[in-house]
């Protein structure tokens, strides 16, 4: 900047937010040699809580005495005060103060100039601005004024600021056969101190009806009754999306469904100060695309060794022409099918769907895998087999 | 108090009914009482004619014309009041009124006086190392027993050299030597060099210089500098003067020399430390020597100079043997489990005096699991505190709403702050907490609002004060926090150059102009006129804006 002498200065100072700031409790007995000296030196501490005297939860506000990060989301404020250096009088100050990210350059205040500014006086500007984009800031203040002679003057100031990455968010996606979508969601707070997350919901998009599987079924948060999460710590969420009717009858579109929607995440530090994210779209890797598909849609858990059970199956045809099956069931050493093997089905209409039902009679206890199925497609002479349908848990009858 | 009455911190700090009560059994300490009540309504009041008395500007001689202040039933902490039944009011007066010429004799008299309230008072679990040193000392023929000097607490003063008037060298450096030299501050040499002397010197906030006395008193028991390491016969009064010392190294935040002179007595563990280990003075008396309070704060010090860790470990084992203490009790034996017969009244008593003492070490334990940011054990304690019997539980709803707000957690907050506030009538702290919940919701308005409805109750209160002035602040008038400020202090200089309203004023003065400096000096001016010491936080602050 020119070296020139300014009749006005300005300081700028961060509001983070106050500590409550509290004595520190030095105490003694009656009888010992202080008497009560050292007590009611304390209980005439101006920062004690009657009642609470020696628990060190204060109610006395002390403005904030050393720099603090600042974390994307929150929100950045700031007091700018320009005072007069000069016994001159002042005019047509003008207070402009912009923020230059590396994209963009915000302008965050310019107020309307003030007319005069005596000796003594000051000009306050309080600024407000939700950080959205990481790295380096420049907050930019800018005064010009003239002169007790007219003469117009102008000079700026420069603060740098480092916004840093407050969550560390990591997702994994499971397919379920029934296409539902499961996402695992870890928030890693990342910030240097503790942090309440206030809150963690995902914002599904219009293709899926989200389930939260956060709550017990009495509607409380499993976390407890605060999401305190104390720094380099992971809170794990996991929510289970069923795409909505239009979507399970096509089965194109299903696949090619891959937005799941936006994790929206608020939290909260020190007395309050508040921050909040929300994610990009978060993609799923999209379920492999058949033409046919074969998907349990009733299957009892627990099954009785050596006893019949029957479960159900859909068969879907997304293909464009309707196809004739043979359908084949091969007994394994661990489950005997009950039925005939080598039976023609009806013919599948494209895009269409039939219910088939199955019995087995489990030969094996413990959890076994339904396998043996496969399906022979006339024309194409093409077999898909089914090794890995479903699981069942075959216990020991109970008479 | 009467013997019914449930044991809680609340009674500590009573309110004036709980007093008023007490007084009710006793008629010849009513009186009493009401002085005292006068007393302490008096010094705490802000009214304009006080203030003049206050406003003189040498402390040495508003501190020193001072009498020695009557017992205030308010202002103990552990004391289980319950016990003063005890006492005429004519025995509290000469408990602390008058002068003590020989400080040994507070002890023997005390002694003498009541045996039940020492033994309660004094009553500690030795381990087992320290209880076979007693077997063998009670097995040996007399003084031919000779104790391995591991087992030994032989302390000396470590602080080189003498605590100067910090506040007295800041204001040469910053105002020169000439104001300097019309500061005065009490000195240890100002006062008898006693307890008494002592005293004096804490009540005038002199702690500095009361430091300096504790060594002279301490080398008058061979316990001064340079004599650590020699063994030394402790008495009840020499771990007084100890005690004393190093809980104002602590208030002064001398921490690293209060944690050297600390490490010496361990955690009072040594069997030297104990009645028994004296039989030929003490005869079959036993206990600790060292007072409780001092067990306490030898507990707290490590958390103070970055050991938290170390500091919950200890106060654990102090609640631990409170713990067993209290078992012992409520069968019907002794404090320290030997089987004696208590009264039933006496057992009560003492039930009430260590529920007291387990409460004030659990308040010690939130505190460092604050200072360790373990908020879920803090959290947990202040509700196991608030589930006690007779447990001040508004104070410690709100005291626990404050810590969700300090975590950032609103919901819980409001919660709290509720709960309490449906436990009476809406007061100064409830407000107060509104206010602060305002803040959290980046409302510094609604937040003034409040404060101003609290200050419309009291006044006179610094804390309320300086909080408007933080919201006026955030609302972008500085000239006017300043103003609130400025108002506090000169209304009621003596309470109001406090640590954190003065750090507020310089950061709100180093804003405001380029010529905070010359305010901060003026500043210094009155803390160096009203104040016999000051934080060094403070000055480094007022000193350190003078190289920028």
């Amino acid at each position: 900047m020119e070296p020139e002498e300014h009749l006005l200065a300005l300081k700028v100072m961060r509001l983070t937010r106050p500590t409550l700031a509290s004595p520190l409790p030095v105490t003694c007995d009656s009888k010992d040699l202080p008497g009560n000296l050292l007590n009611n030196a304390l209980q005439q501490d101006p920062a004690v809580v009657k009642g609470s005297e020696t628990i060190s939860i204060g109610q006395f506000l002390l403005l904030p005495q050393n720099p603090v990060n600042i974390y994307l989301g929150e929100t950045f404020s700031s007091y700018v005060c320009v005072f007069s250096e000069t016994k001159q009088i002042v005019y047509n100050i003008n207070v402009k103060v912009d923020l230059q990210t590396a994209s963009q350059k915000i302008c965050l205040a310019h107020d309307p100039p003030t007319a005069q500014l005596n000796n003594d006086e000051t000009v306050n500007v309080v600024i407000h601005h939700e950080v959205k984009e990481i790295g380096a800031h420049i907050l930019v203040c800018e005064v010009t004024y003239q002169n007790s002679a007219g003469v117009p003057m102008s000079f700026r100031k420069f603060f740098k600021i480092h916004v840093l990455k407050p969550l560390d968010v990591k997702t994994k996606f499971y397919n379920a056969e029934n296409d539902d979508v499961y996402l695992e969601a870890q928030v890693k707070n990342i910030t240097s101190g503790p942090i309440c997350l206030e809150k963690v919901a995902l914002d599904a998009s219009h293709l899926f009806n989200v389930t939260c599987l956060n709550k017990t079924p009495s509607n409380e948060s499993i976390f407890g009754n605060i999401t305190l999460l104390h720094t380099q710590n992971i809170s794990q969420y996991l929510y289970c999306l069923t795409p909505n009717e239009k979507l399970t009858s096509d089965f194109k579109s299903l696949s090619g469904a891959t937005n799941i929607g936006k994790l929206d995440i608020v939290w909260r530090s020190n007395l309050g100060e508040k921050g909040r994210l929300q994610t990009c779209q978060l993609q799923r890797m999209s379920p492999e695309y058949v033409d046919i598909r074969l998907s349990i849609i009733e299957l009892p858990n627990f099954v009785n060794l050596e006893e019949l059970f029957t479960f159900k199956c859909k068969l879907m045809n997304n293909g464009e022409r309707s196809i004739d099956f043979v359908l084949y069931l091969e007994n394994t050493k661990e489950i005997a099918w009950c039925g005939i093997s080598g039976r023609k089905l009806d013919t599948l209409q494209p895009h269409s769907h039939q219910i088939l039902e199955f019995k087995c009679i489990p030969l094996v206890p413990g959890l076994k895998t339904l396998s043996g199925i496969k399906l022979v497609d006339t024309l194409l002479k093409r077999t898909y087999s089914y090794n890995e349908l479903g699981q069942i848990y075959v216990v020991f009858s109970d008479q | 108090m009467s013997e019914d009455k449930q044991p809680s911190l609340a009674q500590y700090f009573g309110n004036s009914e709980t007093d008023i009560l007490n007084t009710e059994d006793f008629p010849q300490n009513r009186t009493l009482i009401e002085t005292v009540h006068k007393i302490s309504n008096l010094s705490l009041s802000e009214s304009s004619d006080n203030l003049k008395l206050d406003q003189q500007p040498q402390i040495c001689t508003f501190f020193t014309e001072t009498p020695v202040e009557p017992k205030d039933p308010t202002a103990s902490f552990f004391d289980l009041i319950g016990s003063k039944s005890r006492y005429t009011s004519s025995n509290i007066t000469s408990e602390l009124g008058s002068p003590v010429q020989k400080n040994e004799e507070i002890c023997v008299s005390s002694l003498s006086a009541n045996p039940e309230v020492d033994r309660r008072r004094n009553a500690w679990i030795p381990n087992e190392r320290a209880r076979q040193v007693f077997i063998a000392i009670i097995k040996a023929q007399p003084s031919s027993y000779s104790v391995d000097h591991e087992l030994l607490t032989m302390p000396g003063v470590l602080l080189e050299e003498e605590l100067g008037d910090a506040v007295g060298y800041v204001v040469g450096v910053c105002l020169g030597e000439a104001e300097a030299a019309q500061r005065h501050s009490l000195a240890a040499e100002d006062v008898t060099q006693d307890e008494k002397g002592l005293r004096e010197l804490v009540q005038a906030g002199a702690f500095r210089s009361a430091i300096n006395l504790t060594a002279k008193l301490l080398s008058i028991y061979g316990q001064g500098k340079g004599r650590q390491g020699h063994p030394v016969k402790h008495s009840p009064h020499s771990l007084q003067i100890w005690f004393t010392r190093i809980a104002l190294l602590v208030k002064t935040r001398t921490f690293d020399k209060a944690q050297a002179e600390a490490e010496q007595f361990g955690q009072l563990e040594k069997p030297d430390i104990f009645y028994q280990f004296y039989p030929e003075i003490y005869g079959g008396r036993s206990g600790s020597m060292a007072s409780f309070s001092f067990r306490l704060l030898l507990a707290e010090l490590p958390m103070h100079c970055g050991k938290p860790k170390e500091s919950l470990t200890r106060l654990f084992s102090i609640l631990a043997t409170i713990k067993k203490i209290k078992r012992n009790l409520t069968q019907g034996v002794c404090e320290d489990g030997t089987q004696i017969k208590i009264d039933e009244p006496d057992c009560a008593e003492s039930l009430k005096l260590w529920n007291g003492r387990e409460a004030r070490t659990m308040h010690s334990v939130i505190n460092c699991a604050i200072i360790l940011k373990d908020y879920e054990l803090a959290m947990e304690l202040l509700g196991q505190l608030s589930e006690r019997d007779g447990a001040p539980k508004r104070a410690l709803l709100s005291a626990l709403g404050r810590l969700h707000l300090q975590i950032g957690n609103i919901s819980g907050a409001e919660i709290c702050f509720s709960e309490a506030s449906q436990l009476g009538p809406m007061d100064m702290r409830d407000l107060v907490d509104r206010g602060l919940l305002a803040i959290a919701q980046n409302n510094f308005n609604d937040a003034y609002t409040e404060f101003q409805k609290a200050s419309n109750l009291e006044p006179s209160n610094i804390m309320i004060l300086n909080n408007m002035a933080v919201c006026l602040l955030y609302g972008g008038h500085l000239k006017e926090a300043i103003a609130v400020l400025e108002t506090a202090i000169s209304s009621n200089p003596l309470n109001a150059l406090h640590e954190s309203l003065v750090l507020n004023l310089c950061t709100l003065y180093d804003m405001e102009s380029s010529k905070g400096i010359t305010k901060k000096f003026s500043l210094l001016r009155q803390i160096a006129k009203y104040s016999a010491d000051a934080p060094t936080a403070i000055l480094e602050k007022l000193y350190g804006g003078e190289r920028t």
